[in-house]
């Protein structure tokens, strides 16, 4: 049992499908911005810091030095993974997304439960061209994110929901 | 509730940008056509119970006040104006506070300056909420709150503050046991009488009668006075104990007096100073004990004082408790969706729990936090007891849980001996090569053992179970077509210093989430996550290996079953074998 718990999954283990979609491909650029932008910030601190010689951090250099290459391994592997990983549907009676990169999540909703559809264009995600859409249910925990879908599939997955949802009967709780 | 959710999802259907699902009753109007009724003042009695507790309130800035005043001599009486304007203060609330209870809705208005006005249709009523403080009770008067269980934050509570004592009985009635047909053709809202996740016998189907006043109640439970003794074991003084150190050490540092000075402490320093360190620490820690226990003892007494628990023919459970602020909640059982059953170690190792409702509109957040409490801390068999006369079975108390394997046996241990190993060495290096005191290092592995026992009995208490009901297609829901069997119930349990077990109706799942770390993903372990409306939103299934935990995904979103792909076919391994068989968790074995 050791063996077969920590051998890698074999193809006769149950699993999840991946969901149909993927986001658009502009996305990897979209989370590439924001992480650098974050990076950047950081950076520009612990820089402030050293020529201001402040007293934290300290080994302003070494410390500098290692930010930098945790950025750069960062930005080199965050965005194309998280593309490969995040994925989204619509099937006949759920919504159902995958996220993340190191941690991954899949998270299920019925139709029937969602209440609420929100569609969100951040600044950066404006430079994009490319909407985050939430989708609720009546739990407080558990929203479905979808984040960098193109502006029109977007638009054109929040009137199918928002359809579906409708269509179907009750309170969702 | 058929209506919030069609007007949220039109709001999505118009753009469906911002966050427009606001209060869902806070812009309804009352129906035009209903009898009108008039507006009501709170009771008479508030007129004094309203300006002392204001002046209570502001006792800090009175003082303050009549000292400036009587310093000034010659100026005017600061603190006479001061007493006046808070004692005006209490009486405007009065004054300004109108409510009135019509057929379809509960309507308050209130406010002075900036005017307010509440409505809660009646439809949406879901808990109510009496309490009284000490001088209430003494006028026999009552606070009244109303729960809509809107998950909205920034969403106020309707309260009722100041009613008298005799009316809040028959009120509780008329607005929890409603006749649902008569408001809804007055709402011209279609009030769908559902019976989600029926627990308890009462799953008839008719919705009960509208109740009389003075009708008769169960006892469930009543507090046994034996039980205080559970108190020091829930280790709750330690909090009030750190209110009050803050409490004092503010005083201290406001009034400027130096500690050392007083002669108690002054003569306690001199004591500790001439006597042996480990004498301190022993004397320190006996001392710290008593105050602990004590103020645990006092606290349990003042929340669980005249603790009862009944069951009204209606379908509400009813909590009433306090010593001095009484309180009683009133739980409507067709929003109860489970229990919560919560052990810390202390109070586990003296056999004793407590219980909470897993209800919609009960959030375990803020100042409803205490709503939920179906039974104080107390012995176990009558913790267990309330949960089989709550859920009505015995079933979902001792059903045995499947365990979830050695490779989440393996991450406990590597989680509770990974970080505390990891700090023995780094210490250890830093006292053989930066010559640090060998102590902390020391320490720190002696630590070892304790993580060893804590991750075993973290395992140990790991588990989870999903019980089908067993009385078959009589108790399905009708009225809800999408739901599965009503009475299939998630056990989940966890956890070590404070061990959890949650029952969790299925049919109130409303979505699930599969969650896979990094460090998760090498050990072919999820953590199962049912989300609901429900109590704390969340119930998680910790580190079930991956076929079992798609398996109990499927049970508990039956939208997740064509999903899941692979392992149906000619695979032996015992979680796939059970996905066959009617994904029956409970005979995964161990």
């Amino acid at each position: 049992m050791d063996t077969a718990a920590s051998a890698p999954m074999t193809d006769r283990e149950p699993s999840l499908r991946p969901p149909a979609n993927q986001v658009s491909p502009r996305a990897i650029w979209y989370w590439f911005s924001r992480a650098a932008a974050g990076w950047l910030v950081f950076c520009t601190l612990q820089i402030v810091s050293w020529v201001l010689d402040w007293p934290i951090p300290p080994w302003h250099p070494q410390v500098l030095t290692v930010t930098v290459l945790v950025a750069i391994a960062h930005l080199a592997v965050m965005p194309r993974l998280r593309y490969r990983v995040h994925r989204w549907e619509l099937t006949d009676d759920a919504v159902y997304t995958r996220a993340g990169w190191l941690t991954q999540e899949w998270r299920i909703a019925p139709v029937t439960r969602i209440q609420t559809v929100d569609s969100e264009r951040g600044p950066i995600g404006r430079m994009f061209h490319l909407t985050k859409v939430t989708v609720t249910t009546a739990s407080a925990a558990g929203p479905l994110v979808i984040d960098g879908l193109d502006e029109q599939v977007a638009a054109g997955f929040a009137t199918e929901v928002t359809a579906a949802a409708q269509a179907s009967r009750g309170d969702a709780t | 509730m058929s209506d919030p959710i069609r007007q949220n999802i039109e709001t999505a259907d118009l753009g469906g940008t911002g966050d427009e699902t606001g209060p869902p009753a806070a812009d309804q109007q009352p129906d035009a056509t209903a009898p009108e009724q008039p507006w009501r003042r709170l009771a008479n009695g508030m007129l004094l119970v309203e300006p002392v507790r204001e002046l209570i309130k502001f006792i800090p800035m009175l003082v303050v006040l009549i000292f400036a005043g009587r310093a000034g001599e010659s100026g005017p009486p600061w603190g006479l104006i001061g007493t006046v304007a808070v004692i005006a203060l209490g009486i405007s609330r009065w004054l300004t506070t109108r409510y009135r209870i019509t057929p379809t809705v509960v309507e308050v208005r209130r406010g002075l300056l900036q005017r307010k006005h509440l409505t809660v249709p009646r439809d949406r009523i879901r808990t109510v909420d009496v309490s009284a403080h000490p001088l209430q009770r003494v006028l026999h008067l009552v606070k009244v709150e109303i729960g809509t269980g809107t998950s909205h934050q920034r969403a106020e509570a309707l309260k009722l503050d100041g009613l008298p004592a005799a009316t809040a009985g028959p009120l509780r009635a008329e607005l929890l046991h409603r006749v649902p047909a008569a408001v809804g053709s007055n709402t011209g809202v279609p009030v769908v009488v559902k019976r989600q996740a029926s627990i308890g016998p009462a799953v008839t189907g008719d919705e009960p009668p509208p109740a009389p006043d003075g009708e008769p109640e169960t006892e469930l439970l009543r507090l046994n006075p034996r039980w205080i003794w559970y108190a020091p074991a829930t280790l709750s003084g330690v909090l009030t104990g750190a209110v009050i150190i803050g409490f004092g050490w503010r005083i201290i540092n406001e009034t400027s007096i130096d500690p050392t000075q007083l002669s108690a402490v002054h003569h306690t320093l001199r004591y500790l100073q001439g006597t042996p360190l480990w004498v301190d620490l022993l004397q320190g820690t006996a001392v710290g004990l008593t105050v602990v226990s004590l103020l645990s003892l006092a606290g349990y007494v003042l929340s669980y004082w005249g603790y009862r628990l009944t069951r009204h023919p209606g379908g509400t459970l009813q909590v009433s408790r306090g010593l001095l602020t009484t309180r009683a909640t009133s739980i409507e059982e067709r929003r109860l969706r489970g229990v919560h059953r919560v052990e810390p170690l202390l109070l586990r190792l003296v056999g004793g729990a407590r219980l909470q409702a897993i209800a919609t509109g009960l959030r375990q957040r803020g100042s409803e936090r205490g709503s939920s409490l179906l039974v104080p801390p107390a012995p176990l068999r009558a913790v267990t007891g309330i949960e089989s006369e709550v859920l009505g079975s015995a079933e979902f108390g001792d059903a045995t849980l499947a365990e979830h394997g050695p490779a989440a046996r393996r991450r406990r241990y590597t989680r509770a001996l990974g970080v505390s190993a990891t700090v023995a060495v780094v210490l250890l290096a830093l006292s053989w090569f930066a010559h640090w005191p060998i102590l902390p290092a020391l320490l720190a592995m002696a630590v070892l053992p304790i993580a060893a026992l804590l991750a075993r009995d973290r395992y140990r208490n790991l588990g989870h179970a999903i019980i089908r009901d067993a009385s078959g297609p009589a108790t399905q829901d009708l009225d809800n077509p999408i739901g599965n069997a009503v009475g299939d119930m998630l056990i989940t349990r966890m956890g070590s210093l404070l061990r959890r077990r949650s029952v969790l109706a299925v049919p109130g799942v409303i979505g699930v989430t599969l969650h896979q770390s990094f460090f998760q993903r090498r050990s072919g372990l999820l953590t199962v996550i049912a989300t609901t409306a429900a109590g704390a939103q969340r119930y998680e299934i910790p580190d079930v290996p991956q076929p079992a935990a798609l398996a109990l995904a499927a049970q508990l979103v039956p939208e997740s079953a064509h999903l899941i792909i692979g392992g149906q076919i000619g695979d032996a391994g015992p979680a796939t074998a059970l996905l066959r068989d009617g994904l029956d968790l409970s005979r995964l074995p161990a």
